[in-house]
């Protein structure tokens, strides 16, 4: 579903991401780990084609993303780790116009968007200014537009950063249910907590290099195992 | 004191890093900036003293009618600074996002207003003085002026003219946020907006260009500057001699004809009005810059989306169109963040306001058709004025297009639409939302040309082209300079790409005035039978020529800057 051939991004004579090779299953559920500065939210970029990556190459739903962006784009959904909104937008109509963006049928658009207004109770705020959301509500509003186009497959970034406890929870359990029904997600994140819950299998870089992966979940064992690993692996 | 030297020399410190940065990228946009500005200054060199030898050398205009429609030049200039100094002022001095950090430490607000005041002079002046700079040079090379002739224009003269243009413009912002809050936005506006055009149609109808050239005299076989000098000495003046744009034009006209202590004089006039301007601002940025700004933060809470007739139906994101998806997703998007956005607003306002009075002067001039120069000076003359006006239109609505996409340009980027498709629908938008009001001005203008329709047709399809390479110029070279993470559309339009790009804009503008004056001298018989209509397709065949070379260039330095990192 989601590859990545010896993918690396140089930034003049900084190596950000040094030659990184992943393939994610259909359905799986994906942890992409790492300290600050090691490269994943560079990785992520490279895989939705906000950068171009230096040499290699990301490749989803078979469509590379450099050589065929609109077939891969439509293949994914993606949610940045700081989903900025169009201020003076409604969060109903960002994602009447994302969906509008991916040639959405007019009346699934709508259905759509009642559905994630209610399943992410965005109702109450969803029809106010961006300008006046908290950093939560716009994390909902990406989510949805995210999944406005039914995507085979989700890339995230930091999903639950700034969301309250129970946002969190809406958040965790509808990708729970989504994987279920056969997404793919690809989600980079701090929370190991939530990696535990969440994720079939973890990678950790750490200066653009992959330096652990973790296939089986049930070998992490007790909470908390992920975290000495994670600080083993990174010291 | 101390305050405003540390945080002065905070922010020079950061201007110095962005211009010494060695890094690729910016060396390569400050190596192509240099280049750009360079050539655009050698451009204005070129046509100013072309422009002031044709009227010197071949029209043999006497020396008092060059200085009057150098007059009515400046006048316009200062307008425009006074204009841009009020966008630009308002997006430094009460918009800019870390003004509200400044005010939060222990430093008196009195040296962040003076802070901010330098640094806009550096900024924003810095394109104005070299324009100023290479006119002076044309002015001088045209009236063979010895050094420090050049030295005192440039500095006794055309810095305070540009610095009293700037210091008006933050006086008066001050004082009109000030009394929006007291009286309501709507209110303000509904007041100072009628005056500020009817105050700006009655100086222009005082400085009538057509007037100033049907009182000319025309010096028949008679060459060189010391001869129009001569014959202009005895023309007299009944100008006003209360603006800084006549005491600009009077200091330059005693300047050649070596009236040097009459030169000092209005030199004297500029430099005491700046004084008592600069004197103004700063007890205006003591007293009221902290009341001005909190008055304008909360106005801004305030504001509301667009109600009423700014709603179109079927604009709403809830009807849909049935015809192309994404473009109606582009077009809706564009046109809400457009309507809500106050400044977006009242600065469409002041175009249409600005339009309406630029039209109404030209139609109320009494053009005479029995002198042929006089008419193909009038014609080009109200072309470059319309055209100007269009070129600052295209520069405020279109350059910043491109930046205010936004830091939630990630939704575009990941989503599946090309970014040549997403481009060339940006360029559609502009195109058609331009072309139809400049058009209307030329068709409501230039019939002002009596008895001359192919005149019509050539501004038409001169403003035609003259839009289109506009356009494009502005919305590739936004791309090519876009700051996404700026989101007050007045600063995008008021950056250093834009003042190249407005540069560059009034270079075209003056080769296409140029080119259409060559058919319009044979139509109004200057120089031969008006029956041929060799220049006419030649003009055409040049302005669709220049048109497509622009277009095709910035489209290719748009789409590749669009394509970059986000």
């Amino acid at each position: 579903m989601i590859e990545l051939q010896n993918v690396s991004k140089h930034f003049g004579s900084f190596v950000a991401v040094d030659a990184i090779s992943l393939k994610i299953a259909p359905g799986e559920f994906f942890g992409f780990l790492g300290p600050n500065g090691a490269g994943k939210t560079t990785t992520i970029k490279m895989m939705t084609g906000l950068y171009r990556p230096t040499s290699g190459s990301c490749t989803i739903n078979g469509y590379d993303i450099q050589t065929h962006p609109v077939e891969a784009k439509r293949s994914f959904g993606y949610v940045p780790d700081q989903p900025h909104l169009y201020d003076r937008l409604t969060g109903r109509e960002f994602l009447y116009f994302v969906g509008g963006l991916y040639k959405e049928d007019g009346r699934v658009l709508k259905q759509r968007i009642d559905h994630y207004a209610q399943l992410f109770e965005m109702e109450p705020f969803l029809n106010n200014p961006a300008e006046e959301y908290s950093q939560g509500m716009r994390q909902r509003v990406a989510l949805a537009a995210a999944l406005i186009h039914d995507p085979p497959a989700l890339i995230i970034d930091e999903p639950l950063l700034g969301l309250d406890p129970r946002s969190a929870w809406l958040v965790k359990t509808t990708l729970k249910q989504l994987t279920k029904k056969g997404l793919t997600v690809f989600m980079s994140t701090h929370l190991l907590r939530a990696v535990e819950e969440l994720c079939d299998r973890i990678v950790i870089i750490k200066k653009g290099r992959i330096i652990y992966e973790e296939m089986l979940k049930a070998s992490w064992g007790d909470h908390g195992q992920l975290e000495q690993t994670f600080l083993e692996v990174t010291r | 004191m101390r305050e405003f030297f540390l945080l002065l020399s905070v922010r020079a410190a950061m201007l110095m890093k962005g211009i010494t940065d060695t890094r690729w990228q910016s060396l390569s946009k400050n190596i192509s900036s240099v280049l750009i500005f360079g050539g655009v200054a050698v451009g204005t060199f070129v046509i100013v003293r072309m422009f002031l030898a044709y009227l010197v050398h071949q029209v043999h205009i006497d020396l008092y009618t060059v200085h009057r429609l150098l007059s009515f030049v400046m006048f316009s200039f200062f307008l425009s600074v006074n204009m841009i100094s009020l966008l630009v002022s308002y997006a430094t001095l009460y918009t800019a996002e870390d003004i509200p950090f400044l005010f939060s430490l222990p430093v008196p607000h009195s040296a962040v207003f003076g802070v901010r005041m330098v640094e806009n002079v550096i900024t924003s002046g810095s394109t104005l003085m070299l324009l100023g700079l290479a006119g002076v040079l044309a002015y001088g090379s045209v009236f063979h002026l010895d050094f420090w002739s050049y030295l005192f224009i440039m500095f006794a003269a055309f810095v305070p003219f540009v610095l009293i243009a700037g210091m008006l413009a933050v006086i008066a912002l001050a004082l009109l946020i000030l009394g929006a809050a007291r009286i309501g936005v709507r209110w303000m506006m509904s007041i100072a907006i009628p005056i500020y055009v009817v105050v700006t149609s009655l100086l222009m109808r005082t400085m009538d260009p057509t007037a100033v050239i049907r009182s000319a005299t025309f010096f028949r076989g008679a060459a060189g500057v010391d001869a129009a000098a001569g014959e202009g000495a005895a023309a007299g003046s009944d100008v006003l001699y209360w603006f800084p744009s006549d005491w600009l034009a009077e200091l330059l006209n005693a300047l050649v004809r070596h009236r040097v202590a009459e030169a000092w004089g209005y030199a004297g006039l500029l430099f005491l009005l700046l004084v008592v301007l600069a004197v103004v601002a700063a007890l205006v940025g003591r007293r009221w810059y902290y009341a001005s700004w909190l008055a304008a933060t909360e106005m801004r809470m305030h504001r509301t989306a667009a109600n009423g007739w700014l709603r179109p139906a079927i604009m709403e994101f809830g009807r849909f169109w049935g015809y192309r998806p994404h473009l109606e997703a582009v077009v809706k998007r564009d046109f809400w963040l457009f309507m809500r956005d106050p400044s977006q607003r009242l600065h469409t306002l002041i175009m249409f306001f600005l339009a309406c009075a630029v039209v109404a002067s030209i139609r109320s001039m009494d053009v005479t058709v029995n002198q042929p120069a006089s008419l193909v000076l009038s014609f080009v003359i109200v072309f470059i004025f319309i055209g100007f006006l269009v070129s600052s239109v295209i520069l405020r609505f279109v350059f910043p297009t491109v930046s205010l996409e936004g830091d939630a340009f990630w939704a575009v980027r990941t989503a599946p639409i090309t970014l040549s498709r997403l481009y060339w629908m940006k360029f559609a938008v502009a195109l058609a939302s331009v072309i139809v009001p400049a058009e209307l001005m030329i068709v409501l203008s230039v019939p002002a040309m009596r008895g001359h329709s192919s005149l019509l047709i050539l501004a038409a399809t001169g403003m035609a082209g003259l839009v289109v390479a506009l356009v494009s110029l502005n919305l590739g070279s936004g791309a090519y300079y876009a700051t996404l993470n700026e989101k007050n559309p007045v600063k995008v339009a008021s950056s250093q790409g834009a003042s190249v790009t407005f540069l560059g804009s009034l270079v075209i503008l003056l080769v296409v005035a140029g080119i259409v004056a060559l058919p319009a001298s044979f139509i109004a018989g200057l120089l031969g039978q008006r029956s041929s209509d060799l220049p006419m397709t030649l003009a055409l065949g040049g302005i669709v020529l220049i048109a497509g070379a622009v277009t095709v260039l910035s489209h290719q330095l748009g789409l590749r800057a669009l394509r970059k990192d986000f």
